[in-house]
């Protein structure tokens, strides 16, 4: 596990105000997102970040450590 | 393992309470908010649209000042006594101030709730109704009975605040060659600018709304109320937030796992709000056409400047955070933010509460501009933007703080950490989808206090996206947030009801660098409250005067006093007799 599961909920967490704004900054670029194309993407977007998360070394950075 | 109710039992039963009757305002006040997104956005309506003003009063007295002004008074209590290591002078006198804010609270509430009945009782020949909004101010009338309460509720904050005051003077005898601990500074210099700044409403309740309601005056001034109001409602904002900055400046790094970066820097941050906290109300009045441009530019340069003490708390924090992740171990420019103790709801409910409130600097920074304030003005942005605030950083703050607090004051542990930890991640993401689509909203023109968003031959144009779907991103939000509060009270109540056992130690946040780096003139509160005296009189005593210059203290031509005169000549007849004799 690269990041504790504490930290990776977080991530999530902290991922979806960018994909909630990702329609306006498509719109920027003249990409018109409906919600559902929208949500596709910010559930790939989430699972990536799992998958990345689960996959991997954490180098010494990961779980923390009891305080 | 010393818990704070080991060290100070007597106190912290009054802290208990005072956090359960935050909570039980919390209960209901929640349940108010659900149903108003779900009203406003015509998904389900319980209540009738003329009672929505109703749940929306009822929603914001009881979060934003009950819910708030008890967990404050709570967290101070603590602070006094943990950093000066002194008990109150007098137990019965605490439970004299607490007593009148129950009292003072209920009183409101009841007017409050009595609007929900189709045939209120009469109280004092007036029907018992107070569906006039957190925002109190003339035009809008409320039973007597409501002002009456409030002015009690805010008269126990004060007598608070001189008991926490005695207690310091008390420790000051005793030590006088020490330097106040910054959990004791941090509290005495919120409590000044509350007495400065309450003062305003207390002047507009007592003199103004109060014997409007009572019928003693015919007519009051209505943009004299609005600007006493103002007065105190935005300072009332960092009476809210500054405890939340306390558990940010004290807690956070200890919980890291190290020290608050500057002493010195987090004093000088309490003082500013000391100064500034005041003198910037009437940015809420830019669009009131009876207060000249030239004095709403001046509050908005002083608005401008309260940026700077909460720039300094993001740095001072943010470095505190890196410095005990690094004593964790944490190395490299960003990997160090993984060895932070993210498992603890109190941390990361502390640290998230602090990110919503960087997005609401942003979005006071726009409400805060004189000219771009016109865009967003009484429109739902404003609702997001204080979600944020008083929402988040104060409320999460304030929740994730209690899974510390709880514990110290009842000597349980904490019932479910990963409970705690789900909660406050709800209620970030909840916070995120309704203030994100309030923001949205307001952007479009969509008004804020109203059951009835939706006119009749007009349409909001969603820039991107529908209404319909910023709408049900509200009430996604909303939802959220009121599964996070049950499991809120769900944690608390069952950490209650536990059995005693293995807390933590009852201790804050250690300096690197402490408080003999700081020049001793940033204890001198005398002098700061002397500051704060003059810029309230420099932003608010030519706009006051011409505001009763022009409508009079009592409206036009002061026709409502005259039933104040007569009791004034009674008495101007007795001085006149004593003074002859």
């Amino acid at each position: 596990m690269r990041i504790d599961p504490a930290l990776l909920l977080v991530v999530l967490v902290l991922a979806v105000p960018f994909i909630v704004e990702l329609r306006t900054v498509a719109a920027w670029v003249g990409i018109d997102l409906s919600l559902l194309q929208t949500a596709i993407i910010g559930v790939a977007i989430l699972g990536a970040i799992v998958v990345w998360a689960i996959t991997g070394d954490s180098n010494g950075n990961g779980p923390e450590s009891p305080s | 393992m010393t818990s704070y109710i080991d060290q100070f039992p007597e106190e912290a039963r009054l802290v208990k309470a005072a956090m359960v009757s935050a909570f039980l305002a919390l209960a209901v006040g929640a349940t108010f908010g659900l149903l108003q997104v779900l009203h406003r956005t015509g998904m389900v309506r319980v209540l009738s649209s003329a009672d929505y003003y109703t749940a929306l009063t009822a929603h914001g007295v009881l979060l934003a000042l009950t819910f708030t002004i008890f967990f404050l008074v709570a967290l101070f209590t603590w602070g006094i006594t943990t950093s000066l290591d002194r008990n109150l002078p007098s137990m019965r006198f605490a439970w004299g101030w607490y007593g009148t804010m129950v009292v003072g609270a209920l009183m409101a509430v009841v007017a409050i709730f009595a609007g929900f009945l189709t045939e209120p009782p009469t109280l004092l020949g007036e029907e018992l109704s107070a569906s006039v909004l957190f925002t109190f101010y003339a035009p809008l009338q409320a039973h007597p009975l409501f002002y009456l309460g409030l002015a009690i509720f805010v008269i126990g904050t004060w007598i608070a605040g001189y008991d926490w005051f005695r207690t310091y003077w008390a420790w000051k005898r005793d030590n006088p060659d020490e330097r106040t601990p910054l959990p004791a500074f941090m509290a005495l210099t919120t409590m000044l600018f509350w007495w400065l700044s309450s003062a305003g409403v207390a002047i507009a309740i007592v003199v103004f709304l109060l014997p409007w309601s009572l019928g003693i005056v015919d007519s009051v001034n209505p943009l004299l109320t609005r600007t006493l109001f103002w007065f105190f409602g935005h300072a009332v904002v960092y009476f809210w937030l500054m405890p939340a900055y306390m558990l940010w400046y004290i807690l956070l790094p200890k919980l890291s796992g190290g020290k608050l970066f500057s002493d010195p820097l987090a004093r000088v941050v309490f003082v500013l709000f000391l100064l500034l906290s005041t003198p910037t109300g009437i940015h809420h009045q830019y669009m009131d056409p009876g207060i000249a441009e030239g004095f709403k530019f001046i509050v908005m340069v002083n608005t401008m400047f309260l940026l700077l003490p909460s720039l300094l708390t993001a740095f001072t924090v943010v470095a505190s955070m890196e410095h005990g992740a690094r004593q964790r171990g944490g190395t490299g420019k960003l990997r160090w933010l993984g060895k932070l103790p993210w498992r603890d709801p109190v941390f990361t409910g502390m640290a998230l509460s602090g990110l919503l409130f960087a997005a609401a600097g942003f979005s006071g920074m726009i409400n805060a501009g004189m000219n771009i304030n016109y865009l967003v003005h009484n429109t739902f942005w404003i609702v997001g933007h204080f979600h944020l605030t008083v929402g988040t950083a104060v409320a999460l703050t304030f929740m994730a703080g209690s899974y510390w607090f709880i514990p110290q004051v009842t000597g349980k542990p904490l019932w479910n950490r990963t409970a705690g930890l789900v909660q406050v991640l709800l209620w970030f993401l909840g916070m995120v989808f309704m203030s994100n689509a309030m923001h949205r909203a307001g952007l479009l023109g969509v008004p804020r206090r109203t059951a009835e968003p939706q006119y009749e031959n007009f349409a909001f144009e969603g820039a991107i996206g529908s209404v319909g779907e910023l709408d049900a991103q509200v009430v996604l939000g909303g939802t959220l947030l009121a599964i996070s509060t049950i499991i809120f009270l769900v944690t608390i109540v069952m950490t209650m009801l536990g059995d005693r056992g293995e807390v933590p130690d009852n201790s804050y946040a250690g300096t690197l660098s402490g408080p003999e780096h700081s020049p001793a003139i940033l204890d001198n509160l005398k002098l700061w409250t002397a500051i704060a005296l003059v810029l309230i009189v420099l932003a608010y005593s030519l706009p006051l005067a011409a505001i009763v210059q022009r409508g009079g203290l009592f409206g036009p031509g002061i026709d409502g006093i005259t039933r104040v005169l007569p009791p004034i000549d009674t008495i101007g007849g007795l001085v006149e007799w004593v003074v002859g004799r």
